[in-house]
């Protein structure tokens, strides 16, 4: 569906020569050239229309059940900038509600986790159930006596679908089923849960959270950009060799590989993926892992634990990824400035050796202090300062090399910008789409 | 007035009080061997996340070869998060001696701040940018030819449970 231009949407920048352009003139996709306007990454007006245009009506990761496993207990996030309680009730019904008390607004819970069955409003004591209903108020004399049949309530997100433990809230009453949304990418999820021989991620408490001062595409684009390892994580390439681990040669073998199963794809929706067969940086090396592989193959068969074993960075846009180590999700606050949830996972079923030497080794790369991912977020800060020069930026690698398989994929090498070109034509589609007209086009 | 011999507890807090200023001097001048041969060869460091026991995530959970590794990471490779390399300057109050029952072994708490800057140009985002972080500390410490070894240093971040922007350098 080609993009439909906007009318008198004129953003105020202007590109190295000068003219001003319109969102869907910021992405240049002709032949084997994909080119992208660095204002997409510094132009604060763009950044709220993709609160309301892509955020506004996406499916977005909002908890894992894990972190909600018993009646009573809740966790509070945000989506799309606004602020919701995740929470389960007695009759273990899971429910996703605006943290914004229905009299005068405060929030009603300001704990990121914990157990209740009810949530106080600190400002008038209104009470709500862990529902969303409203079940008392203070001097309730003032209030005629249906007032509790009002209808007021902690008001529930539009849409709350949940798919192999991943809890996905939707803003948009009229967004596609959950399950549709995930049509492409949904065996590749499948996959990265079957790591666990139950079939089961459990998620240890305590996350890595990042915050950094550029635009939060700068990870999204990162998290299955296969190009720049070498460059990027040469300090990490540089351990493994020190160690005996892997040597640099073997590292940049593994990257550089050509034929089977060393791709990047770009799926229909924005989604997107990284596949490396001989293993991913800062990824437990399972080679050695003989039980463990062993007991993959006999859970779900030889043929499938190989597929399984296949290392994966899936990209689910517009803001999740799942890595073999965890779940990260991307918080935008402002064009330039993000926050990162990381959050470590345990394979239900594996061995508790195998699990704390994934968690070591995580640690190693990933983290605030560790030795692979801050280094990444340096190069998204440079890039932040190196954007503001407005002008045109290159995702053609491989372009010219890429096809299309039997499934709609598109695929090609894994150093190729694939995946970068997918979230960007879903990101020009939905911020070219007026949904405030209310026309589906 | 002629010096008189100090009770045991304040020799032993003084010596300890001369140690943890010398290990932050060390980091503050970026003399990191030198930073590292404080340790006990089976010295640790740690950032944690929450106040558990392992296995649960920690932001920095290293055991001596990690520290090494460390180490050698920010001396002897390209690790962009350290071009330039922080500019560090640690305060430390409220030494204390926690326990002092174990022959030749003592628990230490105190209170860092440590001020960081990176420089570079003043345009580019990230870079001449003050922050301070604050950790209350935990110091494990083991007797050693009159001085000490680190057995483990445990910081806790104020902030350890929220984001946080590049702490590659050592706290």
């Amino acid at each position: 569906m080609p993009p439909k231009p906007l009318m008198g949407e004129v953003i105020q920048k202007h590109d190295s020569i000068g003219n001003n352009l319109q969102i869907s003139q910021l992405i240049v996709d002709e032949g084997q050239r994909f080119r992208l306007n660095s204002s997409v990454y510094t132009d604060e007006q763009l950044f709220d229309l993709e609160m309301t245009r892509i955020f506004g009506h996406s499916w977005l990761f909002v908890a894992h059940e894990e972190m909600v496993p018993q009646p009573g207990n809740y966790a509070t996030s945000i989506i799309c900038q606004q602020p919701v309680i995740i929470s389960r009730d007695e009759n273990y019904q899971l429910h996703v509600l605006f943290n914004r008390c229905a009299h005068r607004g405060s929030v009603v819970c300001r704990e990121e986790r914990g157990h209740a069955n009810v949530f106080r409003c600190p400002y008038h004591g209104w009470i709500f159930s862990n529902n969303g209903r409203l079940v008392g108020a203070a001097q309730r004399n003032g209030y005629p006596d249906d007032f509790l049949e009002w209808g007021l309530k902690l008001e529930p997100v539009p849409r709350v679908e949940i798919y192999r433990g991943l809890i996905f809230a939707n803003l948009d009453p009229n967004a596609i089923p959950l399950a549709e949304r995930l049509r492409f990418i949904r065996g590749y999820i499948d996959l990265w849960c079957d790591r666990s021989p139950n079939g089961r991620i459990t998620l240890p408490e305590g996350t890595h959270r990042y915050e950094f001062p550029a635009n939060w595409k700068f990870q999204a684009e990162n998290g299955v950009d296969g190009y720049h390892g070498n460059y990027v994580h040469e300090s990490f390439v540089n351990l493994l060799e020190r160690s005996g681990e892997r040597s640099a040669y073997d590292t940049t073998q593994a990257r550089d590989a050509v034929g089977s199963r060393n791709f990047a794809k770009g799926l229909p929706f924005g989604d997107g993926l990284l596949e490396r067969k001989d293993g991913m940086l800062g990824t437990f090396d399972y080679r050695n892992q003989s039980s463990y592989c062993q007991q993959i193959e006999e859970a779900y068969g030889p043929e499938r634990a190989d597929d399984i074993m296949m290392q994966r960075n899936i990209f689910i846009f517009p803001n999740l990824f799942l890595f073999e180590s965890h779940i990260r999700v991307i918080q935008p606050t402002r064009a330039n400035k993000t926050f990162i949830d990381v959050y470590p996972t345990y394979l239900a079923g594996a061995d508790t050796e195998i699990n704390e030497a994934r968690l070591y080794e995580h640690e190693r790369f990933f983290g605030p202090s560790g030795f692979g991912a801050p280094d990444d977020i340096e190069i998204f800060v440079c890039s932040q300062t190196g954007a503001a020069a407005n002008g045109w930026l290159e995702f053609s690698r491989g372009m010219h090399r890429e096809t299309v398989n039997e499934l709609g994929e598109t695929i090609g090498h894994s150093t190729d910008e694939i995946p970068q070109r997918s979230l960007y034509r879903e990101w020009r589609r939905l911020m070219a789409e007026d949904h405030s007209s209310g026309g589906d086009d | 007035m002629t010096p008189t011999e100090l009770p045991a507890d304040l020799a032993t807090l003084l010596s300890v009080q001369a140690f943890i200023y010398r290990e932050a001097r060390l980091l503050d001048d970026g003399l990191l061997e030198e930073w590292l041969s404080l340790f006990a060869e089976d010295g640790e460091y740690i950032l944690p996340i929450k106040d558990g026991p392992p296995p649960e995530p920690a932001i920095i959970r290293d055991s001596h070869a990690r520290i090494e590794e460390r180490v050698y990471r920010l001396s002897s490779t390209l690790a962009h998060s350290q071009r330039p390399r922080s500019r560090t300057q640690h305060e430390i109050t409220n030494i204390e001696l926690l326990e002092t029952n174990q022959p030749n072994e003592v628990l230490v708490a105190c209170n860092q701040t440590v001020h960081e800057l990176r420089p570079g140009n003043p345009f580019q985002v990230g870079l001449a940018d003050p922050r301070s972080l604050h950790a209350r500390c935990r110091y494990r410490l083991k007797a050693n030819d009159g001085s000490w070894l680190i057995r483990e240093k445990c910081c806790f971040l104020i902030n350890r449970e929220y984001p946080i922007y590049n702490l590659t350098f050592i706290f």
